[in-house]
């Protein structure tokens, strides 16, 4: 024997990790979730999802 | 000849001279004697002082509130930051007076990561002054002055005297106006070693339009000994259009807050905030495990939660980008005592959070505990719709 061991071969990363590594990625990301969160809050759905004074006082009477 | 053609006009009497002016100009006029507004340099910049000024008014400014305060309806009114705990706890509060303001609390707590088992608080409060002391069972002390000399000056001292841990003093200082904001403050400051030591702040928030606001926040921080100064310096931006905020700050050392808040009814208020971070890490070398140098790693959180206000209750929950799912409701189910439940899931990590705990408030006289009972109001006079006493 040599005595000698060959270094383990580093794995190469898939474009994906390579992409999620880089540092734009989390800017991307947060940046594009902060919009969308912007979008939902200001949309017709936020306003769905509001309760009304009416289920607000039942809500109360019930619990 | 008459004798008042022979009546000469002495040379030196200027003012009997009538000068020929040019046509639509006239002549300042005379100005109170003084040395402020007669000297022609003072003079002009008191009129270039007052125009400014009535410009400003007539952009119709408004005070943009402080820095420190700039996403405080996100960070602090609908995410559970503030409100969120662990374990169990027992909050009981007393209120002696009402004006002025005297109360205390104690607080019990099991299983917290970050409440002590036990802590006192008092408060005292008067039109000018704010006065509060909190110690803990551990006998670490943090207390708060704040005096304000009128409505525009207000002066903060901060103390925090935590067992085993370095003590901190913070002297601070608000000054608002009709249309900036101004805060200097300055934390450990001393003089003792060879000049100034300690970390010094000052923030400036400007109205820009009755709606924006710009500012920037500088601060330095020396240490005692021959260490180099660090100075840092912020950038801040807040939009107020009535029922919703939006405000952007990028801070220093590489970091980035941009927060979006709507109020969606009188009783409902929702509010995003996304925090993206630039940091240093260290690199391994891969065989050795030894640090060979750094790399730059961004990490970024964007939360997104809402906040409802019942007649007796309020919930508050969110969500965020790293899989975590909180909330919060406080619930009053008696006029003195109110249940606290808080609940926090991991979805990435598989881990959960929980919390439970009772308020109790009491009274210190009958009027107090007729207000708390929501009978009365600080007046003393029946509310309206309230049974009968």
């Amino acid at each position: 024997m040599s005595g000698r061991f060959a270094a383990p071969e580093p794995k190469e990363e898939s474009t994906f990790e390579q992409i999620k590594k880089a540092p734009i990625f989390a800017v991307a990301v947060n940046a594009t979730l902060f919009g969308l969160g912007v979008l939902f809050i200001q949309s017709p759905l936020m306003d769905m999802l509001m309760v009304d004074s009416f289920e607000m006082v039942k809500w109360d009477e019930l619990n | 000849m008459s004798q008042q053609q022979s009546t000469p006009v002495p040379i030196t009497d200027l003012t009997k001279f009538t000068i020929p002016t040019l046509p639509g100009v006239t002549t300042a006029p005379p100005k109170a004697n003084g040395f402020w507004s007669s000297n022609p340099v003072f003079s002009y910049l008191n009129d270039v002082y007052i125009t400014i000024s009535e410009h400003r008014k007539s952009l119709g400014l408004t005070n943009p509130g402080t820095i420190e305060n700039l996403n405080k309806e996100v960070s602090r009114d609908v995410f559970l930051n503030q409100y969120f705990f662990t374990g169990l706890r027992a909050d009981l509060n007393k209120a002696f007076s009402m004006s002025p303001v005297f109360q205390t609390s104690h607080t019990l707590s099991i299983g917290s990561n970050v409440l002590p088992p036990y802590a006192f608080s008092a408060l005292y409060a008067t039109d000018d002054y704010f006065i509060q002391g909190n110690i803990d069972n551990e006998l670490s002390f943090s207390g708060r002055i704040n005096y304000g000399w009128n409505k525009y000056n207000i002066s903060k001292v901060t103390l925090q005297l935590a067992h085993g841990q370095p003590s901190m003093v913070q002297l601070e200082q608000d000054y608002q106006a009709s249309d900036f904001s101004i805060n200097l403050k300055t934390l450990n400051p001393s003089l003792l070693s060879g000049g100034f030591s300690g970390v010094a702040v000052a923030s400036l928030l400007q109205s820009l339009t009755p709606k924006f606001a710009v500012g920037l926040e500088a601060m330095f921080s020396k240490q005692p000994g021959p260490v180099p100064p660090e100075t840092l310096v912020s950038y801040v931006a807040r939009y107020n259009a009535g029922n919703w905020i939006a405000s952007a700050q990028i801070q220093a050392q590489g970091a980035l807050v941009a927060s979006f808040w709507r109020k969606v009814s009188d009783k409902v208020e929702a509010g995003v905030e996304t925090q993206i971070a630039a940091s240093l890490k260290p690199v391994n070398d891969p065989l050795l495990g030894t640090p060979i140098g750094f790399e730059t790693a961004v990490e970024g959180q964007t939360t997104i939660g809402a906040k409802y206000e019942y007649r007796s209750a309020v919930f508050r929950g969110q969500l965020d980008s790293n899989g975590k799912v909180g909330a919060f409701l406080e619930k009053r189910i008696l006029p003195t005592v109110s249940i606290l439940f808080s609940g926090e899931i991991d979805q990435f990590k598989q881990s959960s959070r929980l919390g439970l705990g009772l308020q109790f408030e009491a009274a210190g006289n009958e009027q107090l505990m007729l207000m708390q009972q929501g009978l009365i109001d600080a007046n003393g006079n029946p509310v309206p719709g309230a049974p009968q006493l």
